[in-house]
Parts: C-alpha cells; sequence; structure tokens
C-alpha cells in the first residue's frame, strides 16, 4: 500500500470501520512508514481528546429528577413545541396561500426565522453566532455593526403578550443588513427584525410602501408603530395562540 | 412505582448525559432540548413494550431522541439524506493548504489544553447535519452502520458527512491558531 492510499483510508481506519483484510494492510503500512503513522496518531489523538472534551457535558440534576417526574404523568407535556410547529405551519401556509404578492422579503425573514426557531440549518447559521441573551451582550452588538437599534427599545411585552429575549445576529434581508432579535413571544419562538431608516430606503419601493404605512394591514402583513418613529411589521395568522408576531419588523 | 417504571430508569440513567448533550447541541437553545428530550424520553418510556431485551436500549433511545429532533427540523432531514459525493474521503489532500494545522497536529495536547473551548466553538459552528453524524461517531461512539439507520440514510453518506465535518472542524481550529497566534506563544 502506498501513503496516498493509506491516507484516504485514515479516518475510516482509525473509526475501526475497514474491512478486518483492509485493516491489515493499513497497518502493514503504518509499520513501515513514520511519516503516516506519526499524521495517524495525531489525527487519533485530535479525535479522542475532542470526544472526551465533549463528553464532559452533563445533565444537572434537577433536569433529570424533573424528567424523571414527567414519566408518571398522564399527559405529554411536549405541547409547547407541538404548539410552536402549528403555528409555524399556519403562518407558512398564511404565505404560500398569498404568493406572489409576499414574494421576497417575507420570505427572507421567514427563512430566516425558520433556521433559528427551528433549528433549520443553512450553513452560515448556527447557534454559535447568537450573542445574547443578556440585553446589555445585545446591545453592544447591534451597536458595534451599525444594525441602529437597542435592545432596551425591544419592549418586555408586546400586544400584551409577555418577551423574553433570547439574543441576536446579524441577517441580510433582500441584501439589507438588518439585526435578527430572537424571542420568545408566551414561550413561542419569535424574531423581530430591525433595519435602519437608510437600509429601508434601499429596499424595493412595494416594501419601503408595506413598511411604512404605520397601520395598514394587508396580505399577511401588519404594520404597527412600537415606540416614535419606528415602524413594526408583524405576520397576522389565526391559530390558537393569537396573535404571536412570529416576524417583527422595525425600522428606526 | 411499578417493576416496568423501575427497568425503564435503569436502562436509562446511564444514558441520561449522552442524551441530554446530544440535545443540547441539537436544538435551538436549552428549552427546545428540554422539550425534545422529555418528549423522546416519554415515547420511549410509552413504547418500552416493543424495546427488545439483549438488544442496545442506547442506540434505541438515541433512535427515538434523533426522530424528535428531525421531526421538527426538515430541512437537516433533508440536508443529511442529500447524496454523497463523489469526493475521495482525503483529510490529508483537503487540509493541504491549511499551515497552521500542521501546529495543531504537531502539539494536539497541548492545543487543547491551552484553548479547550475552541473545540466546543468550532463544533457548534458546524453545520446541524454534519454536527449531528459527528456527535453520533466522535462522542457517542457509534458504528457508521448504527448512525445508517438512524437517520435512516446510507452508509456511504453518513461517511460523506462524517468526512465533511471532520474537514471543517480541522479548518475552524486553524483559523483559531491563526487569529490567536498559538503557534507563537507555544514553546
Ligand atoms: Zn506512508
Ligand atoms: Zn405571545
Amino acid at each position: 500500500m502506498k501513503c496516498q492510499q493509506a491516507r484516504r483510508l485514515m479516518m475510516v481506519y482509525l473509526d475501526s470501520e475497514l474491512e478486518t483484510h483492509v485493516t491489515d494492510a493499513v497497518s502493514e503500512h503504518l509499520d513501515g512508514c513514520d511519516v503516516c503513522r506519526e499524521r495517524f496518531d495525531a489525527e487519533d489523538r485530535l479525535e479522542r481528546r475532542t470526544g472526551a472534551l465533549l463528553r464532559e457535558a452533563t445533565m444537572p440534576e434537577e433536569e433529570w429528577e424533573s424528567l424523571l417526574d414527567s414519566l408518571g404523568r398522564p399527559v405529554t407535556p411536549w405541547w409547547r413545541w407541538a404548539a410552536a410547529a402549528a403555528v409555524l405551519v399556519a403562518a407558512l401556509s398564511l404565505l404560500l396561500k398569498s404568493e406572489p404578492h409576499q414574494d421576497g422579503l417575507l420570505h427572507e425573514m421567514m427563512r430566516a426565522h425558520r433556521a433559528l426557531a427551528m433549528g433549520d440549518e443553512r450553513a452560515d447559521v448556527s447557534a454559535a453566532d447568537i450573542v445574547g441573551p443578556e440585553r446589555e451582550a445585545i446591545d453592544a452588538f447591534l451597536e458595534q455593526r451599525s444594525l441602529g437599534v437597542l435592545a432596551a427599545a425591544i419592549p418586555s411585552t408586546i400586544e400584551g403578550h409577555p418577551i423574553e429575549l433570547v439574543g441576536a445576529r446579524e441577517e441580510r434581508l433582500l441584501g439589507q443588513p438588518a439585526a435578527s432579535v430572537q424571542l420568545r413571544c408566551c414561550g413561542t419562538p419569535t424574531s423581530l427584525f430591525v433595519m435602519r431608516r437608510d437600509r429601508v430606503d434601499a429596499l424595493p419601493s412595494e416594501w419601503q410602501k408595506a413598511l411604512q404605512k404605520g397601520s395598514a394591514e394587508e396580505d399577511g402583513l401588519r404594520a404597527q408603530s412600537l415606540a416614535g418613529d419606528d415602524v413594526l411589521v408583524t405576520h397576522v395568522w389565526h391559530t390558537g395562540h393569537e396573535p404571536p408576531p412570529l416576524a417583527v419588523f422595525a425600522s428606526l | 412505582m411499578t417493576h416496568r417504571h423501575d427497568e425503564f430508569t435503569a436502562l436509562l440513567e446511564p444514558e441520561r448525559d449522552g442524551l441530554w448533550r446530544f440535545a443540547q447541541r441539537q436544538c435551538w437553545d436549552r428549552s427546545a432540548a428540554e422539550d425534545c428530550l422529555q418528549d423522546a424520553v416519554m415515547t420511549a418510556y410509552r413504547k418500552f413494550d416493543v424495546f427488545t431485551p439483549g438488544t442496545s436500549f442506547k442506540a434505541w433511545v438515541f433512535r427515538i431522541l434523533i426522530n424528535v429532533i428531525l421531526n421538527s427540523n426538515s430541512q437537516t432531514r433533508r440536508a443529511l439524506s442529500r447524496r454523497a459525493g463523489t469526493e475521495d474521503l482525503d483529510l490529508v489532500a483537503a487540509l493541504e493548504r491549511e499551515d497552521a494545522y500542521e501546529n495543531i497536529l504537531e502539539n494536539v495536547d497541548d492545543y487543547l489544553d491551552r484553548v479547550p473551548d475552541s473545540i466546543k466553538r468550532a463544533v457548534k459552528s458546524l453545520p446541524t447535519h454534519e454536527r449531528m453524524v459527528f456527535l453520533l461517531r466522535a462522542v457517542e461512539a457509534f458504528s457508521y452502520r448504527e448512525i445508517a439507520q438512524f437517520l435512516d440514510i446510507p452508509m456511504g453518506t453518513v461517511m460523506s458527512h462524517l468526512f465533511r465535518a471532520r474537514t471543517r472542524l480541522r479548518e475552524t481550529l486553524a483559523d483559531y491558531v491563526r487569529e490567536t497566534g498559538f503557534a507563537r506563544t507555544s514553546a
């Protein structure tokens, strides 16, 4: 076996997933090749240490206790999760029904929201680049990126619904930078998008109009004033939890 | 408590940390992870009658947890089943241009002792589906075959996701080395 062949099999060999005769052939190569053996050893050590570091995380005792408690309960408490999914499905079907009007901005907001709220994967989004949940951390992040909003401007209730901050990240909507602030409305994952006035001005004119109307309701979009000049636009839909703002758009 | 209850919790106890950290690393936030884990454990409890004694309880309960997570995340499910590329899985060739990675390889233990959090951050930054496959293999030590069964995808696709995850992880570590100047400060 040549070095290149051995290396191509390296990780599968280290995972002990090769057939016996192939394993033997690789081992034989390693016996006679210092370069490969060193590389194999180093990669093996990295993998093992990584696994060990990641195994250090342990479940808090009180969470384990409450998990055991829930076993005896007749009613399943996963309604929170199911409810969030139902709400999203409803919002999505609303979006799909009202196409082509809501092409563009809403789609981008929905996609960004789903990526985080539902843990959906997009190569460029992960929990790692969310800052927060402390208001100070979110403020510092938004200020540093000139995203033009302070977490302090986010009310602790929206339409009487209790709001809990989860974090913030930068998002691009129709090519314009916007702050995406994740929160929970009555426990339901919700996203609030904030875009600076000059960025809004750079959006296609139909969206500028929709966002600046102030208090219009059309095509599942509702605009309402948040504070002073700020404009809020929320999705409107009709499900059990009402009316949680799934995506809120504010421009300062 | 009943006999069935005791038997179930006795099997579950050794897996609690593994299930917990897997849920924590695959869900959007703590509370979603708690919901997923609770959903999975209650489902397992309800279905405990169909668990075959003598087979791996760990694999059985992980499979349920993975289903709960993927049921609320169709995009990751799709990303997982995307067909494997035709790339050969040559990690050395893939990282050829990452000079900084050489520094890590020369001092793996030293590097991880100094910056143990860098690896955790790098894992966090993986795409969800790649992170899932990587954690199942490198942390929970499931075989390729088991992972393929959990995710209902071919073994070749498991290997391809795993390869990409490992390459991406190492690239991220190399980035940290460049940013933090680890190589310069190590003796
Ligand atoms: Zn060699
Ligand atoms: Zn609410």
